[in-house]
Formats: C-alpha cells, sequence, structure tokens
C-alpha cells in the first residue's frame, strides 16, 4: 500500500519525480581534506594538504545523476612545516590573501550502475576557472553513521592539474604537474 | 638571512627540480647524510568508519642515514616527535597525542632504526628495522622507492630524496581506542630528503 502511494506521488509529481530520489549530502569537514604532490615524483617537492574543505554532493543514483560544490580555504594548506605553508599560502603559489577560496563545482557526474565514479566540472584557483575531470574511487556508504546515526558516503576523488594553467610559474619541468586527492566524508542531510 | 629567509630560498630551489643527476654512482649513495625536516614528510593514513581513508602527518622529524652503496650496508636512524602531530583538526590532534594513542607526554619520541638494508642494482629498495611507538619495539620492513641523489647548483650541497612507504597494526602498539570504528592498519608514507654530513662532527645522534 505505501509502495502504491509513493508511486502515485511520484506520477503526480512528475517534473520532480527524481527528486524523490535525489539525497542531499554535506560534507563532513572534519573527514574531507585535499591533498597534493608533484604528479612526477620528485623527492624535494613536499606534499601538502588543506585541512579545511567544505562542501556538498546531491545523488540520485537511480537516474544517475548529480551534483558536487567544493569550496576549500586556501588558507589551510599544511604542508611538513610552518615555513612550507606560509611560502605555499605567497604570491608564488596560491596567494591566499588574494583568492581566500578554491572551488570545484560539477552538474555532470558519472556512475558505474549505482557508485559514484567521476564528476565533471570547473575548478577555481587562484581566481581562475578552467575545465576538470576527477576520478572517483572507493565510494562506499553505510546505513548508519554511529555518531550521527545518519546515513553516510565516503570516497576519494583524483585529478592532476597544471599550476601553469593557474598563473602559477613553475620553477622546473617536474613541479608543473600537480596530483590532487580529496578524501570526503559525507553525512545525508 | 634568517634561518627562515634560509629554508624559503633552499626550498625554492629544490622546487625547481635542480638536482643534478647523479643518481647510480657509487660517490651519490655512499656517505653519511642528515635527514633535512623542512624538505621531509611523514604521513600516515587509515580508514575510518569503513568508508573514507583519513591522512595526518608529523612535522617534526630528524634522522641520519648511513650508506655504504657499494658494500650495501648502512644504518638509519629516523626520530619523530609525537607531539607534532596535524591531522588538520585540533581536537583530534590531542586526541592523538593523549595517553590512550601515542601518549606523547610519556613517549615523546617515535623512533625507526634498521642496520638491515636492502639493495638491488638501482640502489636502496628496502629497508628491515624496527619501530618504536609508545615503548613498544616492533619489526617492520619500509620499502624505498624512487631515491634521487644529486646537488643543489647554488650551494654545492649534495642530497638525496626518496619515498619510503610501510605499515604497521596500531593495534600491536596498544593503541586499541576505537577499534574497528577506525582502522587497525596504518600506512606510513614518508618523503625524505636528506645532505650529506660533510663534517662528521656535524652528525647529530638522534
Amino acid at each position: 500500500m505505501k509502495n502504491l502511494c509513493c508511486a502515485i506521488a511520484a506520477f503526480l509529481l512528475i517534473p520532480s519525480a527524481s527528486l524523490l530520489a535525489q539525497e542531499t549530502y554535506v560534507l563532513d569537514a572534519l573527514h574531507t581534506a585535499t591533498s597534493f604532490q608533484t604528479a612526477q615524483f620528485s623527492a624535494a617537492m613536499p606534499r601538502g594538504s588543506f585541512s579545511k574543505t567544505s562542501g556538498k554532493v546531491t545523488l540520485d543514483r537511480a537516474a544517475q545523476r548529480g551534483s558536487i560544490e567544493v569550496v576549500i580555504d586556501a588558507a589551510s594548506v599544511v604542508s611538513g612545516t610552518p615555513q612550507r605553508a606560509e611560502v605555499l599560502r605567497s604570491g608564488e603559489f596560491f596567494d591566499t590573501g588574494h583568492f581566500p577560496s578554491i572551488t570545484f563545482t560539477s552538474n555532470q557526474l558519472s556512475f558505474d550502475s549505482a557508485t559514484l565514479i567521476g564528476a565533471t566540472g570547473e575548478l577555481t584557483l587562484r581566481g581562475v576557472t578552467r575545465p576538470l575531470a576527477l576520478t572517483i574511487t572507493n565510494f562506499k556508504c553505510i546505513p548508519v553513521h554511529p555518531l550521527t546515526r545518519k546515513p553516510a558516503c565516503g570516497a576519494e576523488a583524483t585529478a592532476t592539474i597544471k599550476t601553469s594553467d593557474f598563473g602559477m610559474t613553475p620553477r622546473g619541468p617536474d613541479t608543473d604537474h600537480i596530483a590532487i586527492s580529496v578524501v570526503i566524508e559525507a553525512l545525508l542531510q | 638571512m634568517t634561518a627562515f629567509g634560509c629554508g624559503r630560498r633552499i626550498f625554492a630551489l629544490l622546487l625547481s627540480a635542480c638536482w643534478l643527476a647523479a643518481s647510480g654512482s657509487a660517490s651519490a649513495d655512499s656517505g653519511t647524510f642528515r635527514v633535512d625536516p623542512e624538505l621531509t614528510s611523514a604521513e600516515f593514513a587509515v580508514m575510518h568508519l569503513g568508508i573514507s581513508k583519513q591522512r595526518g602527518r608529523f612535522e617534526r622529524t630528524r634522522g641520519t642515514i648511513v650508506l655504504d652503496g657499494e658494500g650495501k650496508t648502512g644504518s638509519i636512524d629516523f626520530v619523530i616527535d609525537a607531539a607534532s602531530v596535524n591531522t588538520g583538526w585540533t581536537l583530534r590532534d590531542a586526541f592523538l597525542k593523549s595517553e590512550d594513542m601515542l601518549d606523547a607526554e610519556r613517549f615523546p619520541a617515535l623512533r625507526f632504526h634498521s642496520t638491515r638494508l636492502a639493495f638491488d642494482a638501482t640502489g636502496l629498495i628496502g629497508v628491515d628495522g624496527e619501530i618504536t611507538l609508545r615503548g613498544v619495539t616492533r619489526p617492520v620492513r619500509l620499502e624505498v622507492k624512487r631515491v634521487q641523489c644529486g646537488a643543489i647548483p647554488d650551494d654545492g650541497r649534495e642530497g638525496c630524496g626518496a619515498s619510503v612507504t610501510g605499515r604497521i597494526s596500531r593495534r600491536a602498539f596498544g593503541m586499541d581506542f576505537a577499534y574497528p570504528l577506525v582502522g587497525d592498519d596504518v600506512e606510513l608514507d614518508f618523503g625524505v630528503t636528506a645532505f650529506r654530513v660533510r663534517d662528521e662532527g656535524e652528525t647529530e645522534t638522534p
């Protein structure tokens, strides 16, 4: 009977029918972090990460649709030592004084059946917006988060960018390509 | 030039990827090297709730590496300051430093020691040693990859960098808290840069 009611409700609300299956997840900022390192290994290039990453993800797994909005606090960069973080905040790198946020938005998600495997969207870094395709791996959900009691999902998103595309001047050929990895944990709203 | 300015300059130089190619020669991989804390990353990762791999790092490291590339012997001493843990969340860092986990007050140093180095034709590829954590010592095998050696053209300092990885069971060291919500298997991922010690007197005993 309940199923029938739902079917009727969905039928009556055809334009927004897909929304019934759409779920909105809010990134758990305390368990979401963005890290980066030179794509071509350079021992001298220290890895770094941004500890403050926030945003939300909408998913309609049945319809294989959704969106992603991620905002990274550029000044939250850490890199092994405080001195290194200071260099990365400077005008030579992320220029956090002028560009406090790094953002990624996408309305084009790709799925393998109900599993999220990719997102094509736009990255804005140092005020420059460019298309970016993220590969998403390890997409896993649990029905009950032990603390919040809400459904939760985790995933890892990776991509490689060229710093010269975003107004940074690479000091060598093997420091231009940077591999980015975002570890995400998100709770159903 | 201030210490900070100097560190910044070296950092920028290294970012320019200006290691002069010298890997493979005996001179490049023999000698005593001191770990440069500013150019060394000590990261770890552990599964959380089975859905995400959480990462953290230690910000203060030191150590000494002695290599004899021809004799294929050497030793490594590497020390991490337990209180320098940084996961980007102050509350979690405080918890990691607490008695239940690293117990940083009683055990301020995490130590790695090895005199069993594995080489192949290309150089150092692995290290068998012991990790001491919370006063507990356990054997561990670390893989060494992508060793790069060379000199900074600016001041001629010779150094080597390498990617070093391994894994440990945190419970084997008595850190049971929040298991199994937080996994037992901890991945270790170090990017180590070390410079040749020209005068043996420079070597610190960690």
